[in-house]
């Protein structure tokens, strides 16, 4: 019998460094935030993927993270960034925070079909001699009106990363068709 | 009602896990084109990433880069919009475009400029292939002689995406040597 090889049976590929480690797309009457939890100890960095929106009754939400359950005030954040309008801002986030608040992703004042994107990296988060940095790439784009954004954000705190939770900072919940992707990178 | 995930990967479960991130196609000019085109998208993938590393024919100055996507054919017609955060290495700034037939991002480098200078840019697109949102993308570009740039792009169409196609400035051709990739981005 010939012994088929990964690729070749068709079923599962390589493994690969850059890996999914779990999904969720929100469903009807939307959710308060999105937790991942028991994220293994072998990846080195994590990055968040999302389509989203709150029900905040503005155009602007702020995404905020934060670690291990940690609800203190532990967390520090800075943001530059653009609303189309011929100026940049910059600033100082909420500092000390409950959680990282980066700039800035859809709220429910934008058309009912416009979600905010963001791309999120958390790095070295099994060092334990560390505290947590982040960054992010975040913004929506309404015809018109939008924000594109870059954000940094701070845990003081040297744990390894057993969990994310991803929520609005402002508003209640993440919409129905919100997206929130997790992906581990593995090092060498 | 808050969601939250416990992570059972698969590698654990006695499974390879597939590849995750993976290149769909890559284009590299060995002569000038007025556009790179990807047709013919699988929607197995949760989101797209196109990387580019572009210069352009033109010989008098930079020239922006451009974005246009579609299902079943490229939409040429006034249904993108974009905001975007700009910096130059003597300012920031902000600016918008609406209603417009592409989205633009700065910058791509001149035909004039130092040999071997190509941007840098990064096109995430994130659930490419739903139908129920308009798409929205985020665009980290570098142009090495003038700007760094975080842009977010608008597609108002709430079909999935399975054509993308970068084009140079209408008046120049893309160079010989400009290389494009897309990965597609599987989730759990």
């Amino acid at each position: 019998m010939p012994i088929l090889g990964i690729i070749a049976s068709s079923i599962f590929g390589d493994v690969g460094d850059f890996e999914s480690i779990a999904t969720v797309s929100v469903g009807s009457g939307g959710v308060s935030s999105v937790s991942f939890t028991s994220i293994p100890g072998t990846y080195s960095h994590l990055q968040i993927r999302i389509l989203g929106k709150s029900n905040r009754a503005d155009a602007n939400e702020t995404i905020g993270i934060q670690f291990n359950s940690d609800t203190g005030n532990n967390y520090g954040s800075h943001g530059i960034w653009g609303d189309g309008g011929g100026s940049a801002s910059a600033a100082q986030l909420n500092y000390p925070a409950s959680a990282i608040t980066l700039p800035w992703i859809a709220g429910d004042s934008n058309g009912g079909s416009v979600f905010g994107v963001s791309v999120i990296d958390i790095l070295d988060i099994q060092n334990t001699n560390k505290y947590t940095t982040v960054r992010g790439l975040t913004g929506y784009d309404n015809n018109g009106s939008g924000q594109s954004a870059l954000g940094s954000g701070l845990w003081s705190n040297t744990a390894a990363i057993t969990s994310v939770t991803v929520k609005p900072f402002n508003g209640t919940l993440w919409k129905q068709y919100s997206q929130f992707a997790l992906y581990g990178i593995r090092s060498a | 009602m808050e969601a939250i995930l416990t992570i059972r990967p698969l590698r654990n479960t006695e499974r390879i896990m597939p590849i995750t991130y993976e290149p769909i196609a890559t284009t590299t000019l060995g002569s000038t084109a007025a556009d790179i085109t990807f047709t013919g998208i699988s929607q197995s993938y949760t989101d797209l990433v196109v990387v580019v590393s572009a210069r352009s024919t033109n010989a008098s100055a930079e020239v922006a880069g451009f974005l246009r996507v579609g299902n079943g054919s490229i939409d040429t017609g006034s249904n993108y919009s974009s905001t975007r955060l700009l910096g130059t290495g003597a300012a920031a700034s902000s600016a918008r475009a609406t209603s417009v037939t592409r989205v633009a991002w700065d910058a791509i480098p001149a035909n004039t400029s130092a040999s071997g200078t190509f941007c840098a840019t990064i096109i995430s697109i994130n659930n490419y292939s739903n139908t129920t949102t308009y798409k929205t993308f985020l665009i980290r570009s570098n142009e090495p002689n003038n700007y760094v740039e975080a842009t977010v792009g608008l597609w108002r169409n709430t079909a999935a995406i399975n054509q993308v196609r970068i084009l140079g400035d209408g008046a120049a051709d893309l160079a010989i040597g400009t290389v494009i990739t897309l990965y597609g981005i599987k989730a759990a």
